[in-house]
């Protein structure tokens, strides 16, 4: 098993009595990326928070690199970099002159920190323009240059995307890929939009009401929401020796209430149908399943759609 | 900590309310002056020159410096609240104790550079209008008042920052209380002692002429008896400022930290 660079215990965040958190179990492993997917007011940054310290939990624990935040923010938190909520900078300063404050109090030692930071996010380093006169792309892509400015080996970003064009959605999902597969970061990111989650994401997490219903790898998640051809019939068993002896397929599953499925879609299926029959099975129902993600969000969270 | 000073500086540039206060160092010794270059027939140049420094200190220390303090205090503590930085200082790490202690740190600083200005400023048009004539007790009185205003200013940063949270209040506010310190010297006759020794400014203004009186630079007669006797001694008024700065620091820093949590 990896190591987890993130770990968290029974998290629990209680506002009056109001859980906002509930018994939260997260397990971020190295080097990838983890992606905290839930609708708004789910629990995404107030975990994100406590994660960082910010907030103190109600009961349970995060450990990050192995050891309690709370008890080790010294350490801990100069290798982390983040981004809650919106991006927050003095808006008399420009976006240089409020990364160097950053630099400056980090202790920075790389001279070219801020010129760096700046060009991965593709914002100009020498630009008059004061951070008050930014557009809502423009201050994002600030906030998570200051988040990468010190180099950090783990990554916290609350809603990174928010309010980014879809071209620079694609460019900080390129950024954040290569930061992880290049550069051997470790990131969380959390948000309300299920492709992007799905693209970039090795592992998910799901979350609703403060509750982690579900934490997933990619490649599970995707073997629940592909395609296939599903069969309602009376004998199951029989049905696959067929699959496997006369089709030769090997790709199906068999699932509980006499429901067999093929992930193959190439089969035709009055074929299969024609077959079963021959060998006196019988055929309730057949269908082209197509699972999307959302359709696994709504199945998983027992509910309507994400906003 | 050093770090955390600089950048408190930083963050202020291109705030407009800034130049005003540069400006407004400015503003008082040269007004003396241009009035003391009529007196020029009568008064000697050496006069003219201590007359300028002693108008400058009551003036542009004693009356301005504690608006100009309030107003850099309602910038420098709501800075991170209006702009959203604190989470992003947070997690550096800096605490709220850390950063609030800075910001006092960074009003004392500014107190002693305002008042050294204001100093500085007479020095150089004293010199040009009339004749240097300066005592070497003169930068020990100006960077004591810069240290004394700001620990008098520092009760009154603490009702601002819980009740208001508006330049225009603040500034009202100091007024009225720059005002009401000078207008108290004036009911000498009728006020006990006490109540100059309390009142902050009060007190400052009357150490501030004790010390100008010992040195034969000031005539004490024009004042009340009462007002004579209420002068404080210079470690007296050490303590008691130490006193109100130690205190104020403690609440200022306790109502800081319960907001930023």
């Amino acid at each position: 098993m990896n190591e987890f660079i993130i770990e968290t215990k029974g998290l629990t965040k209680k506002y009056g009595e109001q859980y906002a958190v509930k018994n939260v179990d997260i397990h971020v492993r190295k080097n990838t990326i983890y992606g905290l997917l839930g609708r708004n007011g789910a629990g995404k940054t107030t975990i994100m928070k406590m994660m960082l310290g910010i907030t103190k939990p109600t009961a349970g624990e995060v450990r990050i690199f192995g050891k309690d935040i709370r008890k080790n923010e010294k350490e801990i938190l100069p290798r982390i970099g983040n981004l809650i909520e919106n991006p927050g900078f003095y808006p008399n300063l420009t976006g240089t002159e409020n990364l160097k404050i950053f630099v400056e109090l980090r202790g920075v030692p790389q001279k070219d920190a801020v010129e760096k930071a700046l060009e991965l996010v593709s914002l100009p380093y020498k630009d008059k323009k004061l951070y008050g006169e930014y557009s809502l792309g423009m201050k994002q892509r600030l906030g998570i240059a200051l988040a990468i400015l010190h180099d950090p080996e783990l990554l916290i970003l609350d809603e990174p995307i928010n309010g980014l064009d879809p071209i620079g959605i694609a460019e900080m999902r390129k950024l954040l890929r290569q930061l992880c597969d290049e550069r051997g970061k470790t990131i969380i990111i959390s948000s309300h939009i299920l492709s992007e989650i799905q693209l970039i994401s090795d592992d998910i997490g799901i979350i609703d009401n403060g509750v982690l219903l579900e934490e997933l790898s990619i490649s599970d998640l995707r073997n629940k929401t592909r395609k296939s051809i599903g069969f309602l019939v009376s004998d199951t068993g029989k049905a696959a020796t067929i699959l496997e002896n006369v089709f030769r397929i090997r790709n199906y599953d068999v699932r509980a209430d006499e429901k067999i499925f093929i992930y193959d879609l190439t089969y035709d299926i009055s074929s299969l149908i024609k077959a079963f029959v021959k060998n006196d099975i019988e055929i309730y129902d057949a269908h082209v399943y197509e699972n999307t993600l959302e359709d696994y969000f709504k199945e998983v969270t027992g509910g309507v759609g994400i906003a | 900590m050093l770090s955390l000073i600089k950048c408190e500086f930083l963050k202020l540039k291109r705030k407009k309310i800034i130049y005003i206060i540069i400006l407004s160092a400015i503003l008082f010794p040269s007004a003396t002056a241009l009035l003391l270059l009529s007196r020029r027939a009568s008064d000697s140049p050496a006069q003219l020159y201590d007359e300028l420094y002693i108008n400058s200190i009551g003036t542009g220390i004693q009356f301005l410096l504690p608006i100009v303090i309030s107003i850099l205090a309602t910038i420098l503590f709501f800075t991170e609240r209006d702009n959203d930085t604190f989470k992003a200082l947070r997690t550096i790490p800096v605490t709220s104790r850390q950063l609030v202690l800075t910001k006092i740190t960074v009003l004392f600083l500014s107190s002693t550079l305002f008042a050294l200005v204001t100093h500085l400023l007479s020095l150089v048009l004293g010199s040009i209008f009339f004749s240097y004539n300066e005592s070497p007790e003169y930068i020990l009185i100006t960077i004591a008042n810069g240290i004394f205003i700001a620990c008098g200013t520092l009760p009154l940063i603490i009702l601002n920052v819980t009740f208001s949270r508006t330049y225009v209040f603040s500034i009202l506010m100091t007024v009225f209380y720059t005002v009401l310190s000078f207008f108290l010297v004036a009911l000498s006759p009728f006020l006990p002692k006490t109540v100059f020794r309390f009142v902050p400014i009060t007190s400052t203004t009357l150490w501030t002429a004790g010390v100008l009186g010992k040195i034969g630079k000031l005539g004490l007669e024009m004042y009340e008896a009462n007002l004579r006797a209420a002068i404080p001694s210079t470690l007296n008024i050490s303590i008691y400022m130490a006193l109100i700065g130690t205190v104020s620091i403690i609440i200022i820093v306790k109502l800081y930290e319960r907001w930023e949590s």
